[in-house]
């Protein structure tokens, strides 16, 4: 069952076209990244899940119920946590949990209490007085507490250092149980990500153009440096062979095969440049959204 | 209900400071306006004055904010809002601001008001219709700003939507003035008396009814609530605005068009008048003028007589005013269009100085100086119709007109030494003597409160005082006619659009009751001048009084209702009208001048 799916999801806002035809499906129980450059559209995107955004084209459900019709019943089930959310900020972190305690009938004290512990988390002033690092911990606190079964997070490790990014990963870690829950996380934070998630999509100006689960995305991607023994190496052709060039010094060329699982992946390299000296690296999930970022895409290069 | 008041606890704690703020504020204004009628000295007056009006200046700027900091505590606007993203039910959390804003911009007010109304006893009934009609206006005021609240997403954007709001009220208030002038121009048009009968005698005007404004209100509260209830469960700010233009609209409409007027105050004339009240020209022969208010207006000719009314027994006054009457000459007949004014009908046998003759008698005094404010006995405008309909020379023929009658109630209702602390209170009205001056110029201190309602369907009685000197036979009015009864000085713009112009003067800050201190004095030396042939004195003589043995005396005047009387002249003569000026754009009729 999907969690979360859309279909030609799209989003105006007068004549900027804010997100596009973003088709997507994220299965219980799978941590899901969306990745991207700024102003790609991740965060108009999770508005829209969210119903905090009215699509205007498409569609997408959400727990299996059309995102604009998302009420109390569905947020009950729902964590979500926004570096732009404005928290009630004249709360302390455990006014904030006692705020929000009565409208959650999940709600598991016990587990409260250990993510408190675990995010060293310090009931000693109000939140606005507070390290935005705290305020983080608090809306994620506020947000795992009651065990939702999908966890909705905007750019959660944005601007935070690298103790407190490690805290939150591990409280998102200490919640699963017995039950299927479902990540979906948007950043550009690509390292932070890559321990947490299953599957990556990567947007670029509005569009979705990867949706795919890491391990096959890995596998798929390399880096390949060929050193022709000639004087002008032969052309590297992305649309027909999925390779991206990624330019050339004298003899030697570099390109991303994007699809190196395929059994001759080497065979087509060999026969594109005989003769030549080919060495394949392996990616990095950063190195791979970074080499879609740098290049104008095609379709069947991905 | 338990997450309704979650939240409103929390709203509550958060806002804490403004809140006891707003409630110090509120009951400081009360304290204000219920002991300020006891400071005589005019300093601490002053000082009070600008404290009241500071004030209430900070009062509306912390009730304005604390509602708008209210609303935007959980944004209705925007995609940042904590609450979006939690199972908050939208209506529960409307709830809990409604409730919150109720309890402090109705319930606070009401209460501190039901406490000085009753310091000032003001029997419970009144206290009731006072707070129904100041909660109402209030309500609508609260919801009205909880929805531009709710369309703005800080104070300052509120800032900027109320100026422009506002800017549009002028806009719609200009609109509405011109529907009402319309129908006041239809209703003249077809010579059918308005609802709320125009001024009967003089400085009294009736109320006008205040069914169309209660249910205007009702409406836009109504309408209000229900965009707030959009607001919340669909946050569509575009619509939300769009449909908000209709809601002064449809109030406006409603206010307008009403047709039922269940509390129209209509006193039903006693039941000696139905039969036996009579009118009958005086011997004295018409006047006939000219006149012209504007340069493209038609040039009328207005005919008045002084009138006699028969069967009115003692302690009654009548006046007339013109409804429709037609002149039937030989060769033609003309069409008169309704009376623009009423004026006393004189009671008894003669026409000439009988108000004065009838406080004689009321009062029981050979000689009374000053009066109840009454205009000059100038007769009854009979015919009213464009100049050229009438020959130029006068005219002969014969007269049928139907006159409105309505008719007062003066009766001594107390009579109080003049001593400090002499109370007198009838119904919701209270005057305490708090202080008397007896030199030259004699005068009281009188603590006066008042509460009206709107619900009441009662024309509030008006009260004037005299000092009488039993001994030397002698009265005089005070130079307050109607004692404590209206506050001009109360901005009227909103409760006049609601309860229309009359007795009632709202605002959604304070309401239906005033109280406050007046010096009433009686002047001694007191010369009045009226045009010649108008009827009154000519000159009242100085009056040199030991005034210790005199009294307070508390006049009642009661509208006690109209019924029509057909005046029948088989042979009225016009003669030549006499050529009337408009001088200063006010104008005047001294008949006979």
């Amino acid at each position: 069952m999907n969690v979360i799916e859309t279909q030609a999801l799209g989003r105006r806002f007068g004549r900027v076209e804010a997100v596009r035809d973003v088709t997507l499906a994220v299965p219980a129980g799978t941590v899901f990244a969306l990745l991207g450059p700024n102003g790609a559209g991740k965060t108009t995107t999770i508005k829209m899940l969210m119903n905090l955004v009215a699509p205007t084209s498409g569609s997408a459900t959400v727990l299996g119920v059309d995102s604009r019709r998302l009420g109390v019943a569905e947020f009950q089930r729902i964590g979500y946590v926004s570096e732009n959310q404005d928290l009630p900020d004249w709360m302390t972190p455990s006014e904030l949990l006692a705020y929000c305690r009565p409208f959650y009938p999940s709600w598991d004290e016990a587990l409260a209490s250990r993510l408190q512990a675990a995010l060293a988390l310090r009931s000693s002033g109000p939140l606005r007085s507070q390290s935005r690092g705290t305020r983080m911990k608090a809306a994620l606190l506020s947000s795992l507490a009651y065990r939702p079964e999908l966890i909705v997070l905007d750019e959660p490790f944005s601007g935070l250092d690298p103790v407190v990014r490690d805290e939150l990963v591990r409280a998102l870690l200490e919640v699963p149980d017995e039950r299927p829950w479902t990540v979906f996380v948007s950043s550009h934070d690509v390292d932070e990500v890559e321990r947490l998630a299953d599957t990556v999509g990567f947007m670029l100006d509005g569009r979705l153009v990867l949706a795919e689960r890491v391990d096959a995305l890995l596998a798929r991607y390399r880096l390949v440096e060929v050193v022709w023994p000639g004087d002008v190496p032969p052309r590297v052709d992305a649309a027909a062979d999925g390779w991206q060039p990624q330019g050339s010094s004298g003899r030697t060329v570099r390109f991303v095969d994007t699809r190196h699982e395929r059994p001759d992946a080497m065979e087509r390299i060999t026969a594109h440049f005989p003769g030549a000296s080919v060495q394949v690296l392996p990616m990095t999930l950063r190195d791979i959204l970074v080499s879609l970022a740098k290049r104008p895409l095609h379709p069947e290069a991905v | 209900m338990r997450r309704v008041t979650h939240i409103l606890r929390a709203d509550v704690r958060r806002f804490r400071w403004p809140i006891a703020a707003w409630i110090l504020l509120t009951a400081g204004a009360f304290t204000i306006e219920g002991t300020s009628p006891f400071v005589s000295d005019w300093r601490s007056v002053g000082s009070m004055q600008t404290g009241e009006a500071l004030l209430a200046l900070a009062r509306a700027i912390t009730g304005v904010t604390l509602i708008v900091l209210i609303v935007q505590a959980h944004a209705l606007v925007g995609t940042t809002a904590f609450w979006l993203t939690r199972p908050f039910p939208p209506l529960a959390l409307m709830a809990a601001k409604l409730l919150l804003l109720a309890a402090l911009f109705l319930v606070v007010p009401a209460i501190a008001e039901a406490v000085l109304m009753s310091a000032y006893r003001v029997p419970p009934a009144r206290i009731a219709g006072v707070t129904f009609d100041a909660t109402l206006l209030r309500a609508a005021l609260v919801v009205c700003l909880a929805v531009g609240a709710g369309l703005a997403r800080t104070l300052a954007r509120f800032a900027v939507l109320a100026g422009a709001v506002l800017a549009a009220v002028v806009l719609l208030g200009f609109v509405v003035m011109l529907i009402d002038t319309w129908r006041s121009a239809s209703v003249n048009a077809t010579a059918t008396l308005s609802v709320g009968r125009p001024m009967v005698f003089g400085w009294m005007m009736p109320p006008k009814d205040a069914t169309a404004g209660i249910a205007a209100c009702v409406v836009f509260l109504g309408t209000a609530l229900l965009l707030l209830r959009a607001q919340y469960r669909r946050r569509a700010r575009a619509r939300v605005i769009a449909l908000a233009v209709t809601v002064p609209v449809l109030s406006a409409i409603v206010w307008a068009l009403w047709p039922w007027h269940v509390l129209q105050a209509d006193p039903a004339p006693p039941v000696w008048a139905r039969d036996g009240l009579s009118i009958a020209p005086d011997d004295s022969p018409p006047v006939v003028y000219r006149t012209q208010i504007g340069e493209a207006d038609a040039r009328q000719r207005v005919v008045r007589l002084p009138l006699i009314a028969s069967g009115v027994p003692s302690g009654w006054l009548a006046s007339a005013r013109l409804v429709r009457a037609t002149y039937t000459m030989d060769d033609s007949e003309v069409q008169s269009r309704p009376g623009s004014w009423p004026a006393l009908v004189a009671v008894g046998e003669t026409t000439s100085s009988f108000t004065s003759e009838f406080l004689n008698g009321l009062l029981d005094v050979d000689r009374t100086i000053g009066g109840l404010g009454f205009p000059p006995d100038t007769g009854v405008e009979i015919l009213s119709v464009d100049d050229e309909q009438l020959p130029v020379e006068g005219a002969s023929g014969r007269y049928r007109g139907e006159l409105e009658v309505a008719l007062l109630n003066v009766a001594i209702v107390a009579r109080l030494p003049l001593k400090r602390g002499q109370v007198f209170q009838e119904g919701a009205y209270r005057l305490v003597i708090d202080e008397v001056r007896l030199d030259r110029t004699p005068g009281v201190r009188v603590r006066v409160s008042q509460a009206l309602s709107s619900v009441g369907r009662t024309y509030p009685p008006v009260y004037a005082v005299f000092l009488r000197d039993s001994g030397q036979r002698v009265a005089i009015g005070s130079d307050s006619f109607a004692i404590g009864q209206f506050n001009p000085f109360t901005p009227v713009l909103a409760s006049s659009f609601v309860y229309g112009w009359g007795w009632h003067f709202y605002t959604p800050w304070t309401s239906g009751f005033q109280a406050r201190a007046e010096w009433v004095t009686f002047r001694t030396a007191h010369v009045r001048t009226y045009a010649p042939g108008s009827g009154g004195p000519v000159e009242a003589p100085p009056v040199e009084i030991e005034w210790s043995d005199a009294e307070l005396v508390v006049l009642r005047l009661t509208d006690a209702g109209a019924l029509h009387r057909t005046l029948e002249i088989d042979r009225l003569v016009l003669p030549k009208p006499v050529e009337y000026r408009l001088e200063g754009g006010i104008q005047q009729v001294f008949p006979g001048q």
